[in-house]
């Protein structure tokens, strides 16, 4: 298992650099003087040019730069925002709460929408249940998740003014009534494709022999269900459910544009407007890093659920 | 188990090229969500060719004594801030929807078409090292990397595209390697290649006809994913510009008037749902008609 | 009769199970009529398609249904019918006083419990034990069944285990709660020929220990004359033949029995080749009129393709399905068949 995770860890490097490689030369691909865009303005002096230039690094060769702006991130300097004018690192901590209680509760939703749905479906399969859930993976799959939110607004704070529209909240309780909404538009996308997968994973399941060993011992339904069958079906839900976090990145960007909720979304798509490069490339990467090591965590995952990967080796 | 004798009986008579042509279509046919999918598509298609004949106003001809009107039987969807009609925005959004999306995944297949053929005809260190990095990048969400291009570029249709058009060649790219590895494998290619045939032939005569009905599925449900993420990128103001008539940008200009006049960002958002799912309809469909075995699951 | 019979432990009475199939309903079990008395080791034979399989899972009701269907006929296990059963009733009788194995030992364990974890469950299911007590027997009966160390098997899982192996877990499993009746579906085809002969004597051996009945499922005559009691004969969902082993081997008392043997390949002469019966099986959404064995009978005549035999007495303990069983026309015949295959 120790050594599982240490050869994971060890190909994240290549894939942090090469993630980092195709931001930094995209954004710098820029036409346009990024000192000039900086100051903010055409009639600045030339020696306010100079020493912006000087301070930024961007009088050095392409190269140079990235070689600097890749040590600065090993020492986890992101560099500084242009139009902030501060560390994108202190941003990003700023902004980061909000996001990740949005994702982790979106998360949390969808999976407690869409595993039971997803297995229901499957036990019975080719019965209204089915078609309901069928519907479901299709138009939650179909419909823009700001779409979605914004749905879900008209219904529960419009018209039945049962939760709030805008804003993350004051901490604690007042945080999870104003981010139920935004997870629950967020949730009910991520739960379309889980549902699906789920609903797959467990016809293919219990169709194996197995399960017919299991219901020759004497077992309930229940047991056969979720003890054997489900456990099989696991291995692809969590593949795919490590595959969403890339959507729910995305995703809670557009979300939180919905319900105004300032969070690393926010941050990125502001500075994208804007073009404060150092902000997107910095915001950029980190997120790459973040979806990187969930897939760690998900390979980790897969150990634990199948003793095939852990023992190395199939029959 | 012996539930399988169904398997056993008598299969369908010998399939000439003429007979699985017309068993695609008669499976088509009997595939519902295929078809609601096509009827979805077609009707898009018509919207697209016929607007100017069958929008009631034009699209970018605003009254503004007649802002924000809802619904009614001059204005059936009612008219936005500009006082523009929204039924007509809609009509004339399907272009920029459906034309982006096309645009992306025509841009992904030519692009990775060749590059799926090649990695699997090559082999070896090509096909090892091309297959990583579009391991890497099917990873990412392409919409995260479309937000640092136009960070680079400035927001458009256009190059909002083609950021996504180069960022969904692993999604074809990697279909059609499997496809040509499998016919790579088949041994009259290997034959065809003892005998001389130069490799285009074998590429144009073995590999290319059999990666037509993957392609095609695989374009289908690129295009609703397309349609979605240009819609993002319009809904956050860094695709299509205003005052192009597009559904995205019709649902954030709707937001923001959300309270008092909902029609405007629901109806845009159906309009995106609606033409999404059809795509998804049909891309499912074709799936299960043209692919039973990978359909069963 | 003898009074084992009259109080079988299974009696299958004009059992039908349908499959409903867009071809129309295929009749997989059709009228099947067979009894297992105490302690008798019985062979259901057949080639593949006959029914066997479907027959034996319907014992446990365990076909899935849809698109299984019990269309009639009931299975009664000490009198009792088990169609009767709720499934909560069903389910205590499943792995407690009837068990099961199946053909392909790798399969048919869940690949993500160890094994001793899948034997515990049946124990804990069935008896009341805790854990502690559960793994105690789970590790004594891996040492009946003779598995080498026991106790650190205990705690592998069935891909680090041969095939050998995971089938002996398998009949640990199923001899748990000591069940009244065993049935083992083709429990060696899938194992290799050496080891398949350790779990025969291994299953002859526990059935003469526990004296509990077996309904042994195979496709091999061989493993039959090896194992059994008594035979069934199964051909298109129906009995077609039943008789103790010595008399069946002797005297075949049906057209489709004779073809089989003269299948087997011979032992005592390897360049004799064995006949195969010529023709297949008939689809059975669209079973012949008649006798179903009528299309592919050498003796067939006009009688066979109307009328439909019923399962009879043709001599004490010997039951045959076929018209013309019993007369002396046909035993005459079924011999020189034989006598061909020599």
């Amino acid at each position: 298992m120790a050594r599982l995770i240490a050869t994971r860890l060890l190909t994240l490097i290549p894939m942090m650099l090469i993630i980092t490689t195709i931001v930094f030369f995209l954004v710098h691909m820029i036409p346009g003087d990024p000192a000039r865009l900086m100051a903010g303005g055409t009639r600045v002096s030339p020696a306010n040019l100079a020493k912006i230039r000087e301070t930024y690094n961007l009088d050095k060769p392409v190269v140079t730069q990235y070689g600097l702006w890749l040590s600065d991130l090993a020492k986890g300097d992101l560099g500084r925002s242009f139009r902030q004018r501060r560390e994108v690192t202190d941003l990003i901590v700023e902004r980061l709460p909000v996001t990740v209680k949005l994702a982790s509760f979106s998360f949390l939703l969808s999976l407690a929408i869409a595993i039971p749905l997803g297995i229901l479906a499957a036990v019975k399969r080719n019965t209204w249940i089915d078609l309901v859930a069928t519907a479901f993976a299709l138009v939650g799959a179909s419909s823009p998740v700001f779409f979605t939110g914004i749905l879900m607004i008209l219904l529960f704070s419009f018209k039945l003014q049962w939760l709030p529209s805008i804003g993350p909240g004051e901490g604690g309780w007042d945080t999870v009534v104003h981010l139920f909404l935004p997870s629950l538009a967020l949730g009910i996308s991520l739960a379309a494709i889980t549902t699906r997968i789920t609903r797959s994973a467990m016809v293919e399941a219990l169709t194996q022999d197995y399960i017919e060993t299991a219901r020759a011992k004497g077992l309930s339904s229940r047991s056969v269900v979720f003890k054997h069958a489900f456990r099989n079906a696991l291995v692809p839900i969590v593949t795919v459910a490590g595959l969403q976090f890339g959507f729910l990145l995305v995703g809670s960007v557009l979300v939180e544009q919905v319900f105004g909720l300032g969070g690393l979304g926010s941050l990125l798509i502001e500075a994208v407007q804007v073009r404060d490069y150092p902000v997107v490339q910095g915001a950029t990467v980190f997120i790459a890093a973040l979806f990187i090591l969930i897939n760690l965590a998900v390979d980790v995952a897969y150990g634990v659920i199948d003793p095939r990967v852990r023992y190395g080796g199939g029959a | 188990m012996e539930a399988d004798v169904a398997l056993t009986l008598p299969t369908l008579p010998e399939q000439t090229s003429h007979s699985s042509a017309s068993m695609f279509f008669w499976r088509l046919r009997h595939n519902p969500k295929a078809m609601i999918g096509l009827a979805i598509v077609l009707l898009l298609l018509l919207l697209i060719l016929l607007a100017p004949v069958i929008s009631p106003y034009d699209p970018n001809d605003g009254d503004l004594k007649q802002s924000l009107v809802p619904p009614s039987p001059a204005h059936l969807l009612g008219t936005d801030k500009n006082g523009r009609d929204i039924l007509s925005r809609l009509i004339f959004g399907a272009r920029s929807a459906v034309g982006g999306a096309l645009l992306v995944v025509l841009i992904s297949e030519v692009i990775g078409v060749p590059i799926g053929i090649w990695a699997a005809y090559r082999g070896g260190w090509v096909d090892e090292l091309i297959t990583r990095i579009w391991d890497m990048l099917l990873a990412f969400p392409p919409l995260l990397l479309a937000f640092a291009v136009v960070a680079a570029f400035g927001p458009g249709l256009e190059k909002s595209a083609i950021a996504l058009g180069i960022l969904y060649v692993p999604f074809i790219a990697r279909v059609v390697r499997g496809v040509t590895l499998v016919q790579k494998e088949l041994t009259y290619t290997e034959a065809a290649k003892a005998m001389g045939y130069p490799s285009s032939r074998i590429v144009f005569r073995h590999i290319l006809p059999n990666c037509v009905s993957p392609v095609i599925v695989v374009t289908t449900l690129d295009i609703a994913y397309a349609m979605l993420d240009l819609a993002a990128l319009s809904f956050l103001g860094l695709g299509v510009q205003p005052p192009t008539a597009d559904w995205g940008t019709m649902l954030s200009e709707g937001q923001l008037v959300l309270l008092t006049s909902p029609w405007l960002a629901v109806s845009a958002g159906f309009a995106i749902l609606v033409a999404v799912l059809g795509f998804n309809l049909l891309g499912d469909g074709l799936r299960d008609v043209l692919d039973p075995r990978q359909a069963q699951r | 009769m003898t009074d084992r019979q009259q109080h079988p432990v299974l009696a299958i009475e004009d059992l039908r199970i349908w499959f409903k199939t867009r071809a129309g309903d295929v009749k997989a079990v059709d009228g099947v009529t067979l009894t297992i008395a105490p302690g008798e080791v019985v062979g259901l034979v057949g080639e593949s398609g006959s029914g066997k399989s479907v027959t034996a899972r319907s014992i446990m009701r365990l076909v899935p249904a849809p698109p299984g269907r019990h269309v009639g006929g009931a299975v009664r296990f000490r009198g009792q019918d088990l169609y009767a059963l709720s499934e909560g009733e069903m389910q205590d009788l499943r792995g407690g006083r009837i068990a099961m194995i199946f053909q392909d030992p790798m399969t048919f364990l869940n690949p993500l419990y160890t094994v001793g974890d899948q034997v515990s469950e049946a124990i804990l299911r069935h008896q009341h034990a805790d854990r502690k007590k559960a793994r105690q027997q789970v590790i004594d009966l891996f040492r009946t069944v003779g598995i080498p160390n026991a106790e650190e098997r205990f705690d592998a899982y069935p891909h680090q285990l041969s095939g050998g192996l995971r089938q002996r877990v398998m009949i640990a499993m199923a001899l748990s709660s000591r069940p009244d009746l065993l049935i083992a579906d083709e429990p060696t085809t899938a194992l290799d020929v050496t080891i398949q002969a350790q779990i025969l004597v291994l299953l002859r051996q526990l059935q003469a220990e526990t004296g509990m009945s077996v309904l042994l499922i195979t496709h091999d005559l061989g493993v039959v004359a090896e194992m059994c009691d008594s035979v069934a004969v199964m051909y298109a969902g129906q009995i077609v033949e039943q008789a103790p082993v010595e008399i069946l081997f002797a005297n075949p008392a049906h057209p489709y029995t004779a073809g089989l043997m003269a299948a087997i390949p011979r032992a005592d002469d390897p360049n004799a080749a064995p006949l195969p019966i010529p023709g297949a099986p008939p689809d059975m959404a669209r079973p012949p009129a008649g006798c179903r064995f009528n299309p592919r009978c050498p003796w067939a005549q006009e009688i066979c393709r109307t009328d439909v035999p019923t399962l009879r007495d043709i001599a004490p303990n010997h039951r045959s399905a076929c018209h013309f069983a019993g007369s002396q026309v046909f035993d005459w015949a079924i011999l020189s068949a034989l006598e061909a295959g020599r």
